[in-house]
C-alpha cells in the first residue's frame, strides 16, 4: 500500500480535455501562436495550514516554466510569439487575459473538480467569445497558448505535522502544485485544448529540471 | 492572504464541496417565485444555490459557473435579511429594510454586490419597471473583480407585501454579459 502510494506520488499526472471534435480547428502548419508568459503563484503551507505567498518561488517557477515551454515548442511547425501579460493588461486585450483566467479557473472547478453543471453537460465547451479576435488582430496570430500554475509547498513545520499526524493515523495535506495549459482559437475564442498537470516530487517547478519534466507532461498531446 | 492565493483557496474549497453539494438543472419553462409569483425561463440554467452563502429565499443560477455568469433570484426577502449570509461576524452584509425608497433599494443592491467581493460598483440611472403588476426599479451597474475583470449587471426589484423580490444578473462585460442578457430580459418580461 505504502509502496503503491509512493509510486503514484512519484509521477506527474495529467488529464486532457478537448473541445468537441467538430469544434476543433487544430492549427494548420505555420500558424502563428501567441505564447502568454506563464502566470504562476506559489505559497508556503505553514504548520497551521495557512498559505503565505512566496514571490521568490513564483518568480523562479515562472522563469523555469517559460524556458521549458519555449524549449518544448522549438522545432514545431508553427510560429510562436511571446506575450508578456504584464505589458498587456490595459484595454480590451487586458480584459481578455483576465477573462481567460476566469474561464480557466471555471474549467478546473466544473470540468475537473467534480462539480458538474447541467448546462455544461454536452461536452467540453468553454470560450472567451469572439472578442478574442482582438488579441489575434493585435498580434496577427491564430491561437494563444496560456499556462497558469498555482500551488503550495509544505514548510518544515508543516512536514513535521504531517509526519506526526500520520503516526496517529490522520492524513494531513502536504501541499500540491497544479499547472494548466489552454490553447485558445483566437478567431472563435473557443478553448480547443486544455490540460492539467499535478506535479509529482520529480517535477518541482522551482527548479529548471522539474519545470522541464512537468512541461513535457503538460504539453504532451497538445495540437501544436 | 493575496487575491491569487484566495482564488486558489476558493477553487479548492469548491472542489472539496463536490462530495456534499448538488447542482440541479432548472429547465426552460415556467417557475414560481416566492408566494405564487409566476415567471418563465427561456433556457436551461444550473441551480448552484447549495454552493453559495445565499439566504434561504435566494436561488443562485448560472450557466457557465459563478465566475462567468450568476443570476440571483430573491423570492421575498424579509426585513433584516440580505442577499447573502455574512461570511464573518465582523463583516455584516447589507440587509433589506421595510419601506426602502427606490434610491435605498439601489444602494442595497449596490452594497450587496460589493459585499460579494466586487470592487468599484457603480450604478446607472434608476429606471421604472414592473414586477407582477407592482411598481419596481431597474438598475444597471458595473463593477470589477479583484483581478480587474470588468463586470456588468442588471437588476429589477420590487417590494411586494413588505418583502423584497429581486432578480440580479452579473457577468463579465467581455462576451458573457451580452450573451445571456436576452434570456434575463425575457425573464424580467415574463415577471412584469
Amino acid at each position: 500500500m505504502l509502496l503503491a502510494c509512493l509510486a503514484m506520488a512519484a509521477c506527474t499526472t495529467t488529464e486532457v480535455r478537448k473541445a468537441a471534435p467538430t469544434a476543433i480547428a487544430a492549427p494548420v502548419a505555420d500558424s502563428k501562436v501567441i505564447v502568454v508568459n506563464p502566470d504562476v503563484k506559489l505559497a508556503v503551507l505553514t504548520a497551521a495550514g495557512l498559505q503565505e505567498p512566496r514571490e521568490d518561488w513564483s518568480q523562479s517557477a515562472r522563469a523555469n516554466l517559460n524556458t521549458a515551454i519555449n524549449d518544448a515548442l522549438k522545432g514545431r511547425a508553427h510560429r510562436f510569439e511571446a506575450l508578456d501579460p504584464q505589458a498587456s493588461m490595459d484595454g480590451r486585450a487586458g480584459q481578455l487575459l483576465r477573462l481567460h483566467e476566469a474561464v480557466g479557473q471555471s474549467i478546473l472547478v466544473y470540468s475537473y473538480g467534480g462539480l458538474r453543471l447541467p448546462t455544461k453537460a454536452k461536452g467540453f465547451d468553454w470560450t472567451l467569445g469572439e472578442g478574442a479576435q482582438v488579441l489575434g488582430q493585435q498580434h496577427q496570430a491564430a491561437y494563444a497558448l496560456f499556462v497558469t500554475g498555482r500551488g503550495t509547498y509544505a514548510s518544515a513545520g508543516r512536514a513535521a505535522v504531517v509526519i506526526g499526524a500520520a503516526m496517529l493515523g490522520v492524513g494531513v495535506p502536504m501541499g500540491s502544485q497544479q499547472v494548466f495549459a489552454s490553447l485558445v482559437d483566437l478567431h472563435t475564442g473557443q478553448v480547443v485544448w486544455f490540460n492539467v498537470a499535478t506535479a509529482g516530487p520529480n517535477a518541482d517547478i522551482r527548479s529548471a529540471e522539474g519545470a522541464a519534466a512537468l512541461t513535457r507532461d503538460l504539453l504532451k498531446g497538445a495540437p501544436l | 492572504m493575496s487575491r491569487q492565493i484566495r482564488l486558489t483557496a476558493t477553487v479548492l474549497t469548491l472542489m472539496l464541496l463536490t462530495s456534499c453539494a448538488s447542482i440541479t438543472s432548472v429547465p426552460a419553462g415556467p417557475l414560481t417565485l416566492g408566494e405564487g409569483h409566476p415567471a418563465t425561463l427561456d433556457r436551461e440554467w444550473s441551480d448552484i444555490s447549495t454552493l453559495t452563502a445565499r439566504t434561504p429565499q435566494v436561488r443562485v443560477l448560472t450557466i457557465d459557473g459563478l465566475a462567468l455568469n450568476r443570476l440571483y433570484v430573491a423570492q421575498g426577502l424579509k426585513p433584516g435579511e440580505g442577499l447573502t449570509r455574512p461570511m464573518a461576524k465582523d463583516k455584516p452584509v447589507p440587509a433589506y429594510r421595510k419601506d426602502m425608497s427606490p434610491n435605498e433599494v439601489i444602494e442595497f443592491v449596490s452594497d450587496s454586490v460589493a459585499a460579494q467581493g466586487y470592487q468599484r460598483v457603480e450604478t446607472g440611472e434608476l429606471k421604472p419597471a414592473r414586477l407582477w403588476g407592482k411598481d419596481a426599479v431597474r438598475i444597471e451597474l458595473t463593477a470589477k473583480t479583484e483581478t480587474g475583470l470588468e463586470v456588468s449587471g442588471v437588476a429589477e426589484a420590487a417590494d411586494i407585501g413588505g418583502r423584497l423580490y429581486l432578480i440580479l444578473y452579473l457577468a463579465p462585460s467581455e462576451h458573457y454579459f451580452n450573451t445571456y442578457l436576452p434570456s434575463v430580459e425575457a425573464l424580467f418580461h415574463s415577471a412584469a
